[in-house]
């Protein structure tokens, strides 16, 4: 009894960026207490404060963990603290602060300001929890955590769109977290125990039958594969990213996503079983990562609508992350570190001009954007760039990102003759074509078409145009100079 | 079979089985024999003899929703607090722990029901926990009656009585 | 009574809750299914632990399901009631805004 107290108590220490989040979740809903309309301005500054501090203790663990060569149980082990789990947390507060001033200064939410950024905080705790989550409860409180708070804010337009988009999400949220959790007390059922690393777990699972086994796998891996949005599993996202406020949208595109994938690493580790799977999950892998990546791709050539065509494209990207599971080796989890990070580069630069477009000149559809270079060269040339990254074509991070999870699938190829990874390879190459088609509409009617009425010219140094700005000198920085984030990269460590 | 007696939970089934026949017999043989000769005013929502007015599915006021969820709040409350009841005060595990098992989980028992009563006090604030009362507005009409008749019978009224 | 019998009642209760998630149109019986789901999972928890009295996990794992099935009702409840004051219906066929 005294051990395990003392582990918890312990245990704080490692956790002070969870406090401080929660910490910053009460504050904002004791400001929210008092008359909120009014005090929109210093909730959006509590909320970059508080970010900003998050960041610092995430940062303060990032050399903390260093030097850790075992994942560091927390909490009787129902979390982990691992490398991994750290540069994950970096890259979703990250995300969560980009969010946060995408609003900045903006008055939609009236009444509901405060609501807003504490839900914000909502969504950003259960990620952090989802990546060093290390048991079956942890997975699923947080997993629940970031969808129910998700739920409310897809609902923060205040239209008839935004709630459609809202209750979609739920009802199907809602059911693939039950088909999840019951996979998950079949897992329970077969091993006795919900430690994911546990001996006892894995054992379990190697004596267990093969049907069931694969069964409740798959099962658990619906409710994590909805959480990043892949085939088959994301019909949801376009209407979402549609309706909801472009902050949230842009939010859900990296926040949630990118944790679901840092568990998804960490999940596809456990039920490969040290290779004694009854299911070869390369080919299930490699076939969602396939689904995903044409769905989004032959989807997106329609749209007209900017921000759905962003949600197709980040179908996309999805399927492009989970290629990465398939190769299955040290390099191929990297690639998915680097891919992730120039991902929130390039999709949050993206959405921020795409956000500024559409609250200064009201532009929502493609064709709004015409001639947009000769008006706004700067804005013009920014968007352009970052189409080409998303392309993943150089001089950009995207290329960079698309090149290392397409090596690694070649090695992976080459070393232990998996077929999979090569037909994953040629199909993620054709479609990088196919996907030129749809992200060189925006620059083609930027540059090529003259627009009929130009909007008149506006201050474009906005704090918001800033950090796009920014993102597209780090997104080209990373083409030509990647070794700094590699060097982060690299320092991280699997348990392979 | 082993054991040629009924258990009680024999009994109980088979009062359950017989139930169901009742009813459903009776049901199903009323369906058999009862003639089938519907019109309009018969299909028709009885409503003491009333025109029925409207749709027959009436909504509910929306506040009894608000409602609900506070009680869902302290409900669910509940789940957590009973198992930390029956913990909490144990004698063994503080003597155990030197007394921190008791500082432990009342502290952690606190900021659970602290974050908990803050949502309480968010529905208050927001004004969720008002009934409306009926918005009654002065009416404009004017009374060809003087005010001080009224007032007159009133006084005269209020006299005699007491 | 072996625990069999407690995994055949939750598979059937999620083949039920599955089934009226996918056929029913109304948004509010969607929801109930998602709670047969939920309660289905909820048993499974529960069986298991029965034979295992050292770790309470899934018990407690039970109890935390039925906090999280009141906290998504509620939401889901809510955005369906503001969904009614938009749309005037809760019939999921008639809501289809959103195209493409």
């Amino acid at each position: 009894m005294q051990e395990k107290l003392t582990a918890i108590t312990g245990s704080m220490g490692y956790f002070l960026p969870e406090i401080a989040i929660v910490i910053s979740l009460v504050l904002l809903l004791i400001a929210g207490l008092f008359n909120a309309g009014r005090l929109n301005k210093l909730y959006q500054v509590l909320a970059l404060a508080f970010l900003a501090v998050t960041m610092v203790l995430v940062v303060g663990q990032w050399q903390e963990v260093g030097d850790l060569v075992r994942p560091l149980p927390l909490f009787n082990n129902m979390v982990q603290l691992t490398s991994v789990s750290v540069f994950w947390k970096m890259i979703c507060v990250l995300g969560a602060f980009i969010t946060v001033a995408m609003g900045f200064g903006n008055q939609d939410f009236k009444d509901k300001s405060s609501e807003y950024y504490l839900l914000a905080f909502g969504v950003l705790l259960g990620a952090h929890l989802l990546v060093m989550a290390n048991n079956l409860l942890t997975i699923y409180l947080s997993i629940e955590l970031l969808s129910i708070t998700a739920y409310i804010l897809t609902s923060f337009s205040f239209n008839a769109a935004s709630k459609e988009a809202a209750v979609k999400y739920l009802l199907f949220g809602a059911a693939a977290s039950g088909v999840m959790l019951f996979g998950m007390s079949w897992l329970y059922a077969l091993t006795g125990t919900l430690t994911i690393d546990d001996v006892q777990f894995l054992d379990g699972l190697i004596k267990a039958n093969a049907l069931p086994f694969t069964l409740a796998a798959i099962m658990t891996l619906a409710g994590l594969l909805y959480k990043i949005s892949a085939a088959p599993m994301h019909i949801w996202a376009p209407d979402v990213y549609t309706a909801a406020p472009t902050p949230v949208a842009a939010y859900f595109s990296i926040v949630p996503k990118l944790a679901g994938i840092g568990i998804l690493m960490k999940w596809m580790m456990v039920i490969n079983l040290f290779g004694s799977s009854p299911v070869n999950w390369t080919i299930v892998l490699a076939t969602i990562a396939m689904i995903s990546i044409g769905i989004g791709n032959f989807s997106a050539l329609w749209q007209n609508n900017v921000k759905r065509l962003l949600a197709y494209s980040s179908i996309a990207h999805s399927g492009f992350l989970v290629a990465g599971l398939v190769a299955y080796s040290e390099t191929a989890y990297k690639a998915i570190l680097f891919y992730s990070a120039i991902y929130l580069l390039m999709n949050m630069a993206a959405f921020l001009f795409v956000n500024h477009a559409e609250k200064e000149w009201g532009y929502t559809k493609v064709e709004d954007y015409k001639g947009l270079i000769n008006v706004q060269p700067l804005l013009g040339v920014a968007l352009v760039i970052v189409m080409i990254a998303l392309t993943g074509l150089p001089p950009t991070g995207g290329f960079t990102g698309k090149f290392l999870i397409f090596s690694a699938l070649w090695d992976s190829y080459v070393e232990s003759g998996n077929d999979w990874s090569l037909y994953l390879l040629i199909f993620g190459l054709m479609n990088t074509v196919i996907a030129l088609f749809y992200y060189l509409k925006l620059p083609y009617y930027i540059i090529f078409k003259n627009a009929e009425q130009k909007p008149q010219k506006q201050l474009i140094f906005s704090l918001q145009n800033f950090i796009g700005f920014f993102l597209v000198v780090m997104i080209l920085l990373s083409f030509f100079k990647p070794d700094s984030l590699m060097r982060i990269i690299n320092s991280v460590s699997f348990a392979f | 079979m082993e054991n040629e007696q009924i258990s009680a939970f024999g009994e109980v089934l088979i009062f359950l089985i017989g139930g169901c026949v009742f009813v459903l017999g009776g049901l199903f043989s009323s369906k058999l024999i009862h003639p089938h000769r519907p019109n309009a005013q018969k299909l028709e929502s009885y409503e003491s003899g009333e025109q029925p007015i409207g749709s027959g599915w009436s909504r509910f006021n929306i506040r009894f929703y608000v409602v609900a969820l506070l009680f869902l709040l302290f409900e669910v409350e509940i789940v957590f607090v009973f198992p930390w009841a029956t913990v909490f005060g144990n004698a063994d595990y503080i003597e155990a722990t030197d007394g921190l098992w008791g500082w432990f989980s009342i502290i952690e028992m606190f900021v659970f029901i602290f974050i908990l009563a803050l949502g309480l006090a968010y529905a208050w604030v927001k004004g969720y926990l008002e009934w409306p009362k009926a918005n009654v507005t002065p009416s404009d009409f004017k009374s060809p009656v003087p005010q001080g008749l009224y007032d007159n019978i009133n006084k005269k009224y209020q006299s005699t009585k007491s | 009574m072996s625990s069999e019998y407690y995994f055949i009642l939750a598979a059937a209760l999620f083949c039920i809750g599955l089934a009226v998630i996918i056929t029913k149109k109304n948004a509010v019986m969607v929801l109930m299914g998602v709670e047969l789901v939920l309660n289905a999972a909820n048993i499974n928890f529960v069986a298991v632990n029965k034979n295992n009295l050292v770790s309470l996990d899934g018990q407690f794992f039970a109890l935390f399901v039925i906090v999280m099935a009141a906290a998504e009702a509620a939401v889901g409840l809510a955005i369906i009631l503001k969904l009614f004051k938009y749309y005037k219906t809760t019939e999921l066929d008639k809501i289809n805004q959103l195209k493409g």
